[in-house]
């Protein structure tokens, strides 16, 4: 009498099937699990004990192994109840088994039969759905997570009572259905917006290009100039997220418990601004259930750190590689584990200590020495991967006070997506989404530049001292610069611009 | 011990100024015999306090110049004592020259000398001035004497090697120890560049704050007239304006923005009676008798000569202005302006003006300083 379950383990934000056996056999009555399971799985003993008997089915008084196959790979929380408590009952013949291999069942049991919400639900059911399951039972709570994916019958289920009346014939639990396409173009957005930005005019356009082509950002400038208030905007105006993207966004967000209560799907690029006494773990992910860090939280979206230099060296530094790969590894003792990481990088800093070093009056204080000193703390191999740095200056209250109408969030948005929307479909297949993401062979392909264009940018390397790794960069942004055109060449004046955005290569104290 | 070495013990007694050495000097007339003076008649000269007495008389005063003296021969410095010959006249009749200097490089020293000084944080106005004069008056055979600090004195020192010049920088530490550091590259062009480092302290001292003022008044002590291009209202360069006055040198300042913080006491001592200088003449004509040493060799106009040098554009490509560009000149010709700024007034998006100042400063009609912020060029 031995059964076999379909459930599910997470590795990273990738599930992988694991099949639940189970053994009943005579002998002195015991109940075991093996398989390298946490704590969480050997507790389900007990829930499933009491979930079957409050369900009104008979728990056997017989002895119950439970392997939980592969037995080499570490299987953690509580998701695995349901297929243990169904396995049990299929052993004893308590459900009709003829085709339980096309099933899949999650969830975790509460002592009366219910069955609860676990998180990482969406990885599972997409894992599910590659490896040929067509029905899977997910707990109610989890329905619209689930129902994401196509293809596959989302059943959802309130109480392990219900999953066998249905597997008995006795009643159908009705698939679940959403429908995506309006999911992803309903887009309830923050109450901030560009318009209450006054003046800026510059800054903003920086954030447009950043926004259109996903382009690390450094704003530097002095206290109160609008820095925060400029970031805390820029969600506003970031393009539409491709059903790919919002999939790989709300694997990350489900693994790691943080998707909202009845959301499906995570169709609002993530906007990530940790605090600055965060630490280098939490910023690139780790912990003894190693969980994504704010680097892979902010994937597709916006990683915002405010008061840059004010972060701890590990911490920023720790950025460095993600940013290159876009993608993180962290390894631990017992297991390593890859997350997505394609954050566009928003920094905000002062450019001295007490902030005012980049004003026209007299107000700063600091020495020659000390700003330098402070804007060391931008290191270079990080500033390296930041491709558009801008400066933004305070305003006059006159400045203030005068100004009308400025453009709308929802103006700038339009055209954001129209310059992305070039991209994909330039990048279509490729497996890149946006020109920050473009390689050192692509640039070549992608960013020619005719020779009168290119003497302009070889003058401008002569006469303004930049460096060599400015280069990619100025290609890559004058790229995003052209796409928000629709020129199909780079033109003088998009590398002109390009160039602009990179003063953090000329300030010499 | 030789004799070099009593003048390395008396300019490192700790506590013994210059006019209190100077005075001594002058009553037994070498080094030497001060050395093997007793207490007792060290206290009869009644020049000095128990505390300078116990200095003089201190019994480790053989290691220490022997320590000196060795880190001299390591770093190839040399002393001159005051009644050297070649020990600058203007120097030597000051009220508190200094009884010895060390120096790195070549000594040869009674040229026509002017001092440029100024504040370490400087304008970009401040710099193109300081840099221009200093050019000009080095090729016309000044000297150019600063004291190798940030902002100012560095570009007067580079002004003045620029034009070929030779220049010389008046320390206020040892001389084996550079002083801002990162003016150590230019601290190696002066002395390839037959220039000459001096200081009236030992190896060893370091860069004391107290030593700064003292300092100044060697800078002004050996030039004929300083030069003040921009200074805030509480500065050294005051200072050395000061010690000019004080031992009659001329003094001159070059004028800034009434409003602007940092040429304050430039403008108050043009305000006090210091020649207010425009163009290098200002400054040559004071010195007729330096006629001889400057020489008018070169008849063009250098002042032409500097900016073409320093704009050369021969790219056709770069060669005329639209006149959008025509227009944003006219908005950047008075002042500085942050990009910002720029486009508000011209009524241009962001994008445009992006382009436009970018070409401008290719064209090498503006320049853009640290901030986005954008002011004309010469």
């Amino acid at each position: 009498m031995v059964s076999k379950i379909n459930s599910c383990a997470l590795t990273g934000i990738n599930g992988r099937i694991v099949e639940v056996e189970t053994d009943i056999s005579n002998g002195i009555p015991a109940f075991d699990i093996v398989g390298l399971g946490d704590t969480a799985v050997r507790e389900s003993r007990e829930r499933v004990r009491a979930a079957i008997k409050n369900s009104g089915e008979e728990f056997p008084v017989r002895r119950i192994t439970i392997n939980l196959a592969p037995a080499n790979l570490r299987k953690e929380g509580s998701v695995y109840d349901v297929s243990i408590a169904i396995g049990i009952l299929s052993a004893k013949g308590a459900v009709n088994d003829n085709e339980l291999n096309s099933y899949m069942f999650l969830g975790e049991l509460s002592l009366d039969g219910e069955v609860k919400p676990v998180t990482g639900i969406l990885p599972m059911v997409s894992c599910a759905y590659e490896n040929g399951i067509k029905n899977i039972f997910v707990p109610e709570a989890n329905a619209d997570e689930a129902a994401v994916i196509k293809g596959i019958n989302i059943l959802p289920v309130k109480t392990l009572m219900s999953i066998i009346e249905h597997l008995n014939g006795k009643k159908t639990i009705v698939p679940y259905m959403i429908d995506i396409d309006s999911l992803l173009i309903s887009n309830a957005r923050a109450s901030a917006d560009f318009s209450d930005v006054k003046g800026q005019a510059s800054a903003k356009r920086a954030m447009e290009v950043a926004a259109c082509g996903a382009h690390n950002l450094l704003m530097i400038g002095s206290p109160g100039s609008g820095k925060t208030m400029l970031a805390k905007r820029l969600p506003t105006i970031l393009p539409n997220m491709t059903f790919e993207e919002a999939i790989e966004v709300t694997k990350i967000y489900s693994v790691s418990g943080l998707l909202p209560q009845k959301a499906s799907l995570i169709t609002a690029r993530p906007f990530r601004s940790p605090h600055h006494t965060i630490s280098d773990v939490s910023l690139a992910g780790g912990g003894k259930h190693i969980k994504p860090g704010e680097v892979s939280l902010a994937h597709y979206g916006v990683l915002f750190l405010d008061e840059f230099p004010e972060f701890g060296k590990a911490a920023a530094e720790v950025l460095r590689q993600p940013l290159e790969d876009g993608e993180i590894c962290i390894s631990r003792a017992n297991s390593s584990v890859v997350y997505p990481a394609k954050a566009t990088l928003i920094c905000a800093a002062n450019p001295c200590k007490c902030g005012f070093y980049l004003e026209p009056s007299d107000k700063c204080k600091c020495t020659p020495r000390m700003v330098r000193q402070y804007l060391g703390k931008l290191s270079q191999p990080l500033l390296d991967r930041i491709d558009i740095h801008t400066e933004i200056h305070s305003l006059g209250y006159d400045e203030l006070a005068a100004r009308e109408s400025e453009e709308s969030s929802a103006d700038i948005r339009e055209r954001v997506n129209k310059a992305r929307r070039v991209q994909l479909e330039r990048y279509r297949g490729m497996g890149i989404y946006s020109n920050s993401e473009l390689s050192a062979s692509l640039i070549k392909k992608y960013c020619e530049l005719d020779r009168y264009t290119s003497a302009l940018l070889k003058r401008a390397f002569e006469k303004l001292g930049l460096s060599a790794r400015a280069h990619d960069r100025i290609l890559k942004v004058a790229r995003t610069i052209a796409d928000m055109e629709k020129s199909e060449g780079i033109k003088s004046d998009h590398i002109a611009e390009a160039i602009q955005y990179r003063s953090l290569d000329r300030i010499r104290v | 011990m030789k004799e070099i070495e009593y003048w390395i013990w008396i300019t490192s007694l700790e506590g013994l100024g210059a006019v209190k050495a100077r005075t001594l000097l002058k009553i037994y007339k070498h080094p030497e015999i001060i050395y093997h003076m007793s207490s007792q008649e060290l206290v009869k000269t009644r020049l000095l306090t128990d505390k300078n007495i116990q200095e003089l008389l201190n019994c480790n005063k053989r290691e220490r110049i022997s320590e000196i003296y060795s880190s001299m021969v390591k770093h190839n410095i040399k002393i001159i004592s005051i009644f050297d010959e070649i020990y600058p006249d203007n120097l030597r009749q000051i009220y508190d020259p200094p009884v010895a200097l060390y120096y790195i490089g070549k000594f040869e020293i009674n040229a026509f000398i002017i001092a440029i000084v100024g504040s370490r944080k400087t304008t970009s106005y401040g710099a193109r001035s300081a840099k221009k004069l200093s050019y000009e008056l080095a090729a016309r055979g000044t000297r150019i004497v600063s004291g190798l600090a940030r902002g100012i004195d560095r570009i007067a020192h580079e002004g003045c090697l620029d034009a070929g010049g030779k220049t010389i920088a008046v320390l206020g530490c040892g001389l084996d120890n550079i002083y801002p550091p990162d003016n150590i590259g230019l601290f190696d062009r002066i002395v390839n560049s037959d220039g000459l480092i001096l200081s009236e302290y030992p190896p060893g001292m370091p860069p004391l704050q107290r030593n700064f003022p003292a300092r100044n008044r060697i800078i002004s002590g050996i030039s004929s007239g300083v030069l003040v291009v921009e200074a805030a209202g509480r500065s050294g360069s005051l200072i050395t304006a000061g010690y000019a006055l004080e031992q009659g040198r001329e003094v001159f300042a070059v004028p800034g923005n009434i409003d602007s913080a940092y040429s304050g006491g430039a403008n108050q001592l043009i305000k006090d009676g210091a020649k207010m200088v425009l163009e290098v003449n200002d400054i040559l004509e004071e010195f007729p008798w330096g006629e001889k040493i400057i020489a008018d060799i070169l008849k063009e106009d250098l002042s032409n000569n500097f900016i073409k040098q320093n704009s050369k554009s021969n790219f056709s490509i770069f060669r005329g202005l639209s006149t959008e560009e025509i227009r944003m000149v006219k908005i950047i010709s008075n002042g500085v302006h942050h990009i910002d700024e720029i486009i508000e007034k011209s009524n241009i998006s962001a994008k445009e003006a992006n382009n436009f100042l970018f070409m401008l400063e290719m064209k090498g009609v503006i320049s853009q300083l640290p901030g986005k912020i954008f002011e004309l060029c010469l």
